[in-house]
């Protein structure tokens, strides 16, 4: 009862400016601004920056912390049950996952309380395309884009014994004559409409996937980074960035290294999510491992935001703060990369949705 | 006082289904929904109501009741539709005619008839996605299918959900069997749905060779026949309405929707009301737990009323004490559902959406003389149906 009591007298208010003024302001990329300032006006942000002009008689909030974008769940199969993938047909471009999702499911509110504003529910791996991915929002399960990416599996997970295609070499033919026939979504996939997320295990599939996406000029991610620190190259030749294995307490260095290296060729990385298999609140710890084995901070805080939103083909709707964008934001006690730092406050279209007085 | 024993003895001592004439007269006839007569006399020829007067006394009449409203109408009849029905060749066979798989000899025809159900829509069991054409069936009478089909063909039915997508690879069976071919999510059988609308579409516009089930997947996309989409969640719901308004933004036609079993419509009444779609509910369940975990609240049939839903109810063929159609129109009632609307809801509401309200639903002259008589105010719990003519003739002696 306190909790409606307090989220009743939030000051946010759908007409009237609100300003949250903030000792760090992360905006998605770049450098964090000192003393930045973010304005939102009926649940977008209208201006964001150290010089925006705070309106006359706007609601001020002094952050003694950080704000940054909510955080964005690349490749998650939190809401959808056991209906992830469908068995039936090795090429499914034009399924959807949304019909398998539930929107009242609980598994997608837990996000809330990790920052995490916004997800890519997507469809299973392990058929060579399981379908379209979908952008939802975490605090009301509204879904802001149905067809968001085609997912593929360019992997060994891919090959079956019992129907084709039955080996490595069956299953690359039939992606490549897919995107190269370009009928429906892979049409659009080769005409940079639609972005791909190609799922990878191992070396083999790194390469091959990154020799399928150059070939037909597709844009997106590999989902899958363990693999790539020898290949860091091919990857970067290929156009696509990478969207990361969970980074948990238990991961080698490996990983991490392959991370780093993606990050030194150049390629963009988003950190995945994977749930509901990780819990979202993991996206912050897999990040502050990287940042302790050399990744850049402002590198490793986009990849939890605007990164992994471009990278899963909703970078114009999350991961940022911008002029027009959604006001998703999340206080901060001090750099999410800390772990030592408390989440306090989180904010979807400019109402507070979770914290706050009391927390 | 018209008590229920005069009925009785009229019934004992009467033969009534012999000639072809037939008057019966009850204290309050309800003609149509919302529209009451009093003291009504009906009378009937060959089949036929010819007329319904008011003001009326009993003396002269064949039978008499409290009350007598039109022929209860099931549009989910869900009776002798087992797994036989569906075709199994294929996940999408439009062109199955459920008419041609019915048992008319089995025993619940004539229970539900003594039920007050006259008319019932009767389609394949939902384990294909669109399992064929639903067809339109008297209760009683004679049993073959020349006396008893109203309307065949008269609508294509099929399924979102869960049910046509758990029938893949039976533990045990071996690769290559055609129940491979299913779907095994919500996904793919919303896929299934939409390929085979853009298939019959480019096959029609394409000139290409046409496949079974054409012409019903085109008159279901022209909204020439209705489709009744057997949709229980709020997500079955949704992509049943975004997939009519993708048809629809395609220019490919305008479906007309009947969501059947929508047990959560009540979660989506914006959506429902933006859409045009009517609902048909599932049976009240006494926790509110549905198939596919679907919740069904008490009020979901005010709600939609209220909203301008089209809607009606069903008893899916629930023969056994609180599970008649009689009792689903008094469970609606207790969830704040007007009288007239719950007398909707099982007779002219279905009778409209089965395209056969020319028919059955309402007491009118030259429709079908179907009449239920009841010995109170129906959809109370203390009243019960005491007679049921069909197409004029006493069909069942009550007890």
């Amino acid at each position: 009862m306190l909790q409606l009591a307090l989220l009743l007298a939030a000051p946010a208010v759908a007409s009237d400016a609100l300003v949250v003024r903030a000792e760090h302001l992360f905006l998605g990329h770049g450098e964090p601004i000192e003393n930045g300032v973010l304005v939102i006006t009926d649940g977008k942000v209208t201006a964001a920056g150290s010089t925006a002009k705070i309106p006359d008689g706007a609601v001020v909030i002094e952050h003694e912390g950080w704000v940054t974008p909510g955080f964005f769940g690349a490749f998650t199969m939190d809401g959808i049950g056991a209906e992830r993938r469908d068995d039936t047909r090795p090429l499914m471009p034009e399924a959807r996952i949304v019909h398998s999702l539930r929107p009242h499911s609980a598994s997608l509110a837990r996000n809330i309380q990790a920052g995490v504003t916004a997800v890519s529910v997507s469809p299973d791996t392990g058929r060579p395309c399981s379908g379209a991915s979908a952008l939802v929002k975490t605090h009301d399960a509204r879904v802001l884009d149905s067809q968001l990416q085609l997912c593929l599996d360019a992997s060994y997970g891919a090959v079956k014994t019992d129907e084709a295609p039955t080996s490595l070499s069956s299953l690359s033919a039939l992606l490549d004559a897919a995107f190269t026939e370009g009928a429906g979504s892979f049409g659009l996939a080769t005409a940079q409409e639609l972005p791909v997320l190609i799922r990878v295990r191992d070396r083999f599939s790194v390469r091959s996937a990154s020799a399928l996406a150059k070939k037909h000029k597709l844009q997106g991610a590999l989902f899958g980074s363990y693999w790539t620190e020898d290949l860091a190259g091919e990857v970067a030749g290929s156009g696509l960035g990478v969207i990361c294995d969970p980074i948990g307490v238990s991961a080698n260095q490996k990983a991490l290294r392959s991370i780093n290296a993606l990050v030194k060729a150049g390629v963009k990385i988003g950190f995945g999510l994977v749930g509901p298999a990780n819990s979202p609140e993991q996206l912050r710890v897999g990040a502050a491992l990287c940042v302790r084995s050399g990744l850049n901070p402002n590198i490793a805080l986009s990849a939890l935001t605007a990164s992994a939103a471009e990278l899963s083909g909703a970078g114009d709707h999350a991961g940022t703060l911008a002029p027009g964008r959604d006001a998703d934001f999340v206080l901060w006690s001090g750099s999410p990369i800390e772990l030592s730092s408390r989440l306090e406050e989180v904010w979807v279209d400019g109402r507070r949705v979770h914290g706050g007085e009391g927390k | 006082m018209i008590s229920t024993l005069s009925l009785l003895t009229l019934s004992l001592f009467a033969p009534l289904s012999s000639g072809d004439r037939l008057v019966v007269f009850a204290e309050n006839v309800y003609t149509a929904p919302g529209n009451l007569v009093e003291d009504g006399t009906v009378t009937i020829e060959d089949g036929k109501i010819i007329s319904v007067k008011g003001g009326t006394s009993p003396s002269g009449a064949d039978m008499v009741a409290h009350t007598v409203t039109a022929g209860l109408v099931d549009m989910s009849f869900r009776y002798s539709t087992n797994q036989n029905t569906v075709e199994q060749s294929d996940e999408i066979t439009a062109n199955a005619r459920i008419s041609e798989m019915l048992d008319l000899h089995a025993r619940g025809w004539e229970r539900a008839l003594k039920q007050g159900i006259t008319t019932v829509a009767a389609f394949p069991y939902d384990r294909n996605v669109v399992g064929g054409m639903g067809a339109v069936l008297k209760t009683g009478g004679e049993e073959t299918l020349e006396a008893r089909l109203v309307k065949d063909a008269a609508f294509l039915r099929g399924a979102m959900g869960s049910l046509p997508s758990s029938g893949n690879r039976p533990s045990g069976a071996r690769p290559g069997n055609f129940y491979a071919r299913r779907p095994t999510t919500r996904m793919g059988v919303e896929w299934a749905w939409r390929k085979a609308f853009y298939d019959a579409w480019q096959e029609e516009h394409g000139g290409e060779a046409a496949r079974p089930g054409r012409a019903e997947l085109l008159a279901a996309l022209a909204g020439k026949t209705p489709v009744f989409v057997q949709a229980w969640t709020t997500q079955d719901i949704r992509t049943t309405v975004f997939l009519a308004e993708e048809m629809a933004a395609e220019g490919m036609g305008s479906m007309r929707i009947v969501i059947d079993a929508g047990a959560e419509a009540w979660r989506e009444i914006g959506l429902l009301t933006r859409s045009g779609a009517a609902v048909c509910l599932p049976p009240f369940s006494s926790d509110g737990r549905t198939t596919d975990g679907a919740f069904m609240s008490w009020d979901v049939a005010a709600k939609l009323n209220e909203a301008g839903v089209p809607l009606a109810l069903s008893a899916h063929a629930g023969f056994g004490s609180g599970n008649t159609l009689a009792e689903q129109a008094a469970y609606a009632r207790r969830g704040g559902l007007s009288f007239d609307a719950a007398l909707a809801a099982v007779t002219s509401v279905p009778a409209t959406l089965l395209g056969v309200s020319d028919r059955v639903g309402t007491l009118s002259k030259g429709l079908d003389a179907d009449l239920v008589l009841w010995n109170g105010k129906p959809f109370e719990l203390t009243t019960r149906p005491v007679g049921v003519v069909l197409n004029g003739a006493s069909s069942t002696e009550q007890k």
